[in-house]
């Protein structure tokens, strides 16, 4: 990853000024400390100017970053290896952020000479540890994949919410909204919608919003249920009801990516 | 070369006992250094042919950089000529839509300053289209696009959507991009005096002609925009539109109507926004982009005032985003992409 850097479009500027670095070393050996002229002829040194490589082989690709495996422990009781992840993607502003929530791994397989082992990796964590079987007195670690991961996409969905029939519709993958509640009054209508996803943390950076001249405002629960109350200036509902799901969403990708163990570093 | 180094540095110091101290030694270095650095710098910068012999012989000293590696992609990843590739990471079925999801990654040697980035909806030359897309089934149906989301808490990723039900995983044959090539904005505004409301245009010679920003610079060109009509109630606006021109090109119009009334001493305003936008009342998030197209309708709702009064005029603002899209379409690889079922 060292070589995975970044470089200015004032390319002449650094070639040159490495150049002329490198000249001046020259000279700098060059010039004798005494009267003695050099007596060895000393050719310019070669410079190659860097150039950034975003994606190295055994290095596994998820979406926008990679995964670089960084150690792997083999103990007698569990097998764990730890990694970190690096964008590979255009960015108006990199930043460590950006990086650690692009995506997260999730499950994994580890091939050993008696079997399959499974694992998972709680969000944000950066290692993986396989718990082995107890009466594994011996075994040898042929393999390992990664099976599941989630990965970052920006949904913006209309969707149109009959109120007389079951009001609950598909917005992203793993993620319905549903209606919770609906309070009228003179001064307007609250329509309480709910987020449905098996994990929480898939949906937490959604916001459900109205459409039209008579949407007022959204505010979202933050006690973490994902309802969100969307007011309305009208008394009744409005029926059907227009709304839209928009901003970021998990998506689970399923995979089977070999983790090339051999070139791991051994923790 | 060494003796043309030694000769070039030499300086009175030299005749000292002893020759120049390691300090000067290091100055004098420092100092071919520079002027190394600046001769060659010029000479890489400005590669001008005219190139004197003088320079022309400084630059022969220099070995020539060893070539540099073919530009690579990861796996999977299909390059559009920006700077970067793309790969669709997933595919969803919901009840009215296809929703593609596409990652991207740069290509090795590309300097990310350089490449306009993806998934920021910061307002400017970043917020504009990635491409025009087709969906091609199996069937031979081809479906355009209907929107591209971007968000800046999704740094990289894309997701399009496509206005076609009821397919499932095998039924998509290829998916098609012509890459946008250029973008850019123009604003124009308008007054039209009205006998009150309401009003239905039907011919109005209201035109903004393409504006165009790419990487040759900004100019105005061949397509325009025309608005076919016009509707205005108190509470309510439709706008209808379509671009003349060549093709290849796509707009986005983003209206602003106040409607005036000068019965009274200081003019009464009540403004009429596009229903889209009716989302900056909620500021979490900034309206998403909405795809560019060659013909479109704008539907518009009261955002405040209440015009009790006798309208006299309407005060329009058009704010036409364009985009210019590549002439050759690029087949981009279904491989490997997840289908996901509903549950």
């Amino acid at each position: 990853m060292e070589s995975r850097i970044r470089w200015s479009s004032a390319a002449a500027v650094a070639i040159g000024t490495l150049v002329g670095i490198a000249a001046g070393l020259s000279a700098f050996w060059a010039i004798p400390p005494t009267e003695a002229p050099a007596a060895a002829a000393t050719e310019a040194t070669t410079t190659t100017a860097p150039v950034p490589e975003w994606f190295h082989p055994g290095e596994v690709v998820l979406g926008p970053a990679v995964l670089v495996p960084e150690s792997l422990t083999i103990g007698s009781s569990e097998v764990a290896m730890r990694y970190r992840l690096e964008p590979i993607t255009p960015s108006a502003a990199p930043s460590d952020e950006d990086v650690d929530t692009a995506v997260l791994p999730d499950r994994w397989t580890l091939v050993t000479s008696s079997g399959e082992v499974a694992a998972s990796t709680e969000p944000w964590t950066r290692q993986v540890v396989f718990t082995l079987p107890a009466d594994a007195q011996q075994v040898g670690v042929e393999g390992m994949r990664l099976d599941r991961y989630w990965i970052r996409s920006p949904v913006r969905v209309p969707v149109t919410l009959d109120l007389e029939s079951t009001p609950v519709a598909e917005v992203a993958p793993g993620v319905s909204i549903e209606i919770v509640r609906i309070m009228s009054s003179s001064a307007g209508t609250q329509v309480v919608a709910g987020l449905l996803a098996e994990h929480s943390f898939t949906v937490s950076d959604l916001a459900v919003e109205g459409v039209g001249g008579d949407w007022l405002t959204s505010s979202v629960d933050q006690t973490g249920t994902g309802r969100w109350t969307v007011s309305f200036s009208t008394s009744e509902a409005p029926d059907p009801l227009r709304l839209v799901v928009r901003g970021v969403v998990w998506v689970p990708i399923d995979t089977s990516a070999s983790i090339d163990i051999d070139e791991v570093p051994r923790g | 070369m060494a003796d043309a180094l030694g000769e070039l540095m030499r300086s009175p110091l030299d005749e000292l006992p002893g020759g120049p101290r390691p300090r000067t030694r290091l100055a004098l270095a420092a100092g071919a250094a520079a002027l190394l650095a600046a001769v060659v710098t010029l000479g890489i910068a400005r590669a001008m042919p005219e190139d004197d012999a003088s320079d022309a012989a400084t630059i022969a000293t220099i070995p020539a950089p060893p070539p540099p590696p073919p530009h690579g992609l990861p796996p999977g990843y299909i390059d559009i000529g920006t700077g970067y590739g793309i790969r669709v990471e997933w595919m969803m079925q919901l009840s009215d839509r296809l929703l593609v999801g596409i990652s991207s990654a740069l290509a090795d040697e590309i300097d990310p300053g350089e490449v306009r980035p993806i998934g920021t909806t910061i307002l400017g030359p970043t917020r504009r289209a990635v491409g025009a897309w087709t969906l091609r089934l199996g069937d031979g149906r081809a479906v355009a696009h209907q929107t591209e989301s971007l968000d800046h808490a999704a740094v990289g990723m894309l997701t399009v959507s496509f206005p076609v039900t009821g397919l499932a995983a095998g039924d998509v044959a290829a998916l098609e991009i012509a890459p946008a090539a250029g973008a850019g904005m123009r604003v124009e505004e308008t007054r039209l005096p009205v006998d009150g409301l309401p009003v239905d245009i039907g011919d109005l010679e209201v035109e903004a002609t393409e504006l165009i920003e790419s990487d040759s610079g900004t100019r105005s060109g061949e397509s325009r925009l025309v608005v076919d009509g016009l509707q205005v109630s108190p509470s309510s606006g439709w706008i209808d539109w379509h671009l003349e021109g060549i093709e290849g090109v796509g707009a986005r119009l983003e209206a602003l109507i106040t409607l005036v009334g000068d019965a009274v001493a200081e003019p009464d305003r009540a403004v009429l926004v596009m229903e889209i936008d009716a989302g900056n009342r909620f500021l979490q998030r900034e309206p998403a982009p909405l795809t560019p197209g060659t013909s479109g309708s704008v539907h518009l709702v009261r955002a405040r005032g209440v015009p009790a009064y006798e309208v006299t005029a309407l005060e329009i603002t058009w704010t036409v985003t364009w985009a210019r899209y590549a002439d050759e379409v690029i087949e981009v690889p279904l491989d490997g992409a997840s289908w996901i079922t509903g549950g």
